[in-house]
């Protein structure tokens, strides 16, 4: 017996909000970039842009947590969600100027990282008991 | 066979040293008011009432006048009437407020303050906290057992108690199907848990119980089992063997019994207990947040019991810090043997305290040993042995016989069983035969199907024989193991029959940080006050900030309960769930398009690997 935990399979899940994240990300830099050069020309405001800069390695954090199926990178992520979804479900229900694009990306995101088994995966929650259910051998029973 | 657990007492001794030999020694917790008391100086002190179909309570015989024979007078009353004792008369606002005072002052004299620790508020999160409000609310707004009655109640107790202190339990012995049952009744002025020690409920008087079983064994009547009247548990969960070192703690022969502090519930080992109270909400609600929460647990596939748990956690002191009563103790006990001759027992069928008339009914008083709050029986009273699960469980002595007569009742079955099954399979093979025989002839198909009924019939027949054989087997199998076991000494261990075992909260459980305390306590006072300050200041905003408060209030509660990764994800959900809404609702014909077209794709896939494979 080796003293090594077992590795960690990174459920489908998690790969896909890798790559998720990693688009988000590039999408929010370059924002952020085109938005800073504004900026430069004082054509705009410094703040959206070091915000979609700040948001955009937020997003590599993410990718680099789930990529690692790392606690803290689900912790992470949960939070920024839950930042989006508020902001956002605002947008649509108080302030008239929905986003949606930012929106299907957080509720599809987090839809898939919250079941019971990518939690696990992830080490958020321990693993449920093992329930029998019936079967369709006609040799069991249960 | 277990004669070495226990020396017993002789099987010849009257119910009265019956029970004294085998009293208990309660322990109570630093800051309780009310001990066990005889029931004549309380019903002496209590006024008799009837509550009428038509909504009204009618006096009749008032306080000082009311005797034990008055009490059990017989009186006619419509049905739906209820009669009820009334310890504390209906208070005034001076008399009130003089009650809480002098309640305060005689708590300080007698140095009996009970301090809670900090805690309770802590361990239930926003929602139940918020629920919890909203209960003591709802106590506050019924206002059926208010906190100055409680006071009075103190107060005119402890002037009995200065008259004269006596501890006493009415004993019972009660003999059933080889057990002699001694059961101990202990009757409470009053029970003062809400108001005392932040539980869920006040009513006027308390009964509780512990019993004792004991088992003939020769010419000595051994302790076998001993059963508490914990509250919230019920069935052979109640009972702990003689033995069981682990949980039953014992003074000689003496049980000791940790009683819960206002609550007077009963405890085998000492601390503090987690009482979940349900919610009291409407059918109809309870049921759909039942579908949420399965909604939440299997089809979002989040396990647990989600956000919608509807209980309050409450916490019932048994610490056993305070006052002792039994053999050898400060205080001693002062037996009173009743039966069912005994006229205040048998007769009087009415409630021992206030009819509070509230709905949920904690707050009224309870029925009498024998009866149940509208007169019926009470069941722990005349089916003593199926209170704890007993009534199914011999007395260790008759346990072999009663075994090796299961063996023989076995053993002629499956003699039975053989001949059966042999003849019924010869006729299972005979119909077969037949059934062959009428393939091949089409003017037959009628018949071949009738046949073929009856053989699947008789199939059936035979099937069942050779699982009830099997089954026997199996069982014979085990009772006779159990036997070897019980030739050997116990055929149990002493905790085998706990399905749940009564345990105190963890002191770490219990013991939250200070900081998360106090955010506890003002939470949901501070949401409340921001929310009133957005209506005032800001009215167009206040939707928006009523979501945020609440969302800030839910993630600073979960950072100090240390809960901050459930809490989030719970939260993300939630919202995730009103994006999906939105997200169908606004592109409805987009979203039903990709729907089609990832099903098609998946069709088409799997038909692809139909044909590749």
């Amino acid at each position: 017996m080796s003293g090594e935990p077992p590795a960690r399979t990174r459920p489908i899940a998690a790969t896909l909000v890798v790559v998720m994240a990693l688009v988000w990300g590039a999408v929010l830099a370059a924002n952020g970039v085109i938005a800073l050069g504004d900026a430069r020309n004082g054509d705009a405001s410094t703040w959206p842009a070091v915000s979609d800069l700040l948001f955009a390695c937020l997003a590599v954090l993410v990718a680099v947590g789930a990529f690692r199926v790392a606690r803290w990178g689900w912790v992470l992520f949960m939070t920024w969600a839950v930042w989006a979804l508020t902001v956002n479900l605002l947008r649509v229900f108080v302030f008239g100027d929905p986003q949606y694009l930012p929106l299907v990306v957080a509720t599809l995101t987090v839809f898939m990282l919250t079941p019971l088994d990518v939690q696990v995966a992830f080490g958020v929650r321990n693993a449920p008991n093992v329930r029998l259910g019936s079967s369709r051998n006609p040799l069991d029973r249960v | 066979m277990s004669a070495s657990v226990a020396p017993g007492i002789h099987s010849t001794a009257s119910d009265l040293e019956l029970l004294r030999e085998f009293e208990p020694v309660v322990r109570f917790t630093h800051g309780e008011s009310f001990f066990p008391m005889d029931v004549e100086p309380y019903v002496a002190a209590s006024s008799l009432w009837v509550y009428h179909p038509d909504d009204r309570d009618e006096q009749l015989v008032a306080e000082g006048s009311l005797t034990m024979e008055e009490l059990v007078a017989p009186r006619d009353a419509a049905f739906g009437s209820l009669f009820y004792l009334r310890f504390i008369g209906p208070l005034g606002l001076v008399a009130s407020a003089r009650a809480l005072d002098e309640a305060r002052t005689l708590s300080k004299k007698q140095d009996n303050r009970f301090r809670a620790g900090v805690g309770r508020l802590a361990r239930g999160g926003l929602l139940p906290r918020l629920m919890d409000g909203l209960f003591s609310l709802s106590l506050f707004l019924r206002g059926k057992v208010p906190g100055a009655t409680a006071a009075a109640a103190v107060l005119k107790y402890a002037d009995l108690h200065r008259q004269e202190e006596r501890y006493v339990y009415h004993g019972r012995v009660v003999r059933q199907a080889g057990w002699t049952v001694c059961q101990y009744w202990f009757f409470y002025a009053y029970n003062n848990w809400r108001s005392g020690f932040h539980g869920v409920n006040d009513h006027e008087s308390d009964w509780e119980m512990i019993s004792v079983y004991l088992y003939e064994d020769g010419d000595r009547l051994v302790p076998e089992w001993a059963a508490y009247a914990s509250h919230d548990f019920h069935g052979a969960d109640l009972r702990r063997r003689w033995d069981d070192r682990e949980d039953l703690a014992l003074i000689g022969n003496h049980p000791v019994v940790n009683a819960g502090a206002g609550s007077h519930a009963s405890y085998f080992k000492p601390g503090e207990y987690q009482a979940e109270v349900p919610i009291p909400i409407p059918e109809r609600l309870a049921s759909l947040v039942d579908t949420a929460g399965r909604f939440w647990s299997r089809t979002l596939g989040q396990g647990g019991e989600g956000p919608t748990s509807r209980r309050i956690p409450f916490i019932d002191f048994a610490r056993a810090d305070g006052l002792v009563i039994g053999p050898g103790q400060e205080k001693e006990w002062e037996p009173n043997v009743i039966s069912e001759e005994t006229p205040w027992a048998s007769r009087y069928r009415g409630m021992w305290g206030l009819y509070a008339q509230d709905p949920i009914a904690g707050e009224n008083a309870p029925g009498g040993p024998m009866y149940e709050r509208d007169g019926t029986p009470r069941s722990s009273w005349f089916d003593p042995l199926r209170f704890a699960e007993l009534d199914r469980v011999p007395p260790p002595p008759r346990e072999l016989e009663t075994l090796e007569a299961q063996v023989a009742d076995l053993e002629a079955r499956d003699t039975e069983l053989a001949g059966q099954i042999g003849a019924e399979t010869d006729e299972l093979q005979r119909l077969g035969a037949g059934l062959g025989g009428l393939t091949g002839g089409t003017h037959l198909a009628a018949q071949y199907e009738r046949q073929q009924e009856r053989v699947t019939e008789q199939s059936q027949v035979v099937s069942g024989l050779l699982r009830e054989r099997a089954e026997n087997r199996a069982l014979r199998e085990s009772v006779g193991r159990r036997i070897e076991r019980a030739r050997q000494g116990r055929a149990d261990g002493p905790r085998d029959h706990i399905r749940n075992a009564m345990e105190p909260v963890s002191v770490g459980q219990i013991r939250f940080r200070r900081t998360t305390e106090f955010w506890a306590a003002i939470s949901i006072s501070g949401l409340l006050v921001a929310l009133a300050a957005f209506l005032l200041f800001a009215p167009g905003d206040v939707w928006a900030a009523l979501v945020v408060l609440l969302i800030a209030a839910v993630v600073a509660d979960s950072v100090l309960r240390s809960t901050y990764a459930r809490t989030v994800n719970r939260i993300a959900v939630i919202l995730a769930l009103v994006s999906a809404v939105v997200i169908v609702v606004e592109f409805w014909k987009a979203v039903a398009v990709a729907v089609l077209v990832g099903l098609a794709l998946f069709l088409v896939y799997q038909r692809l690997r139909e044909l590749r494979a």
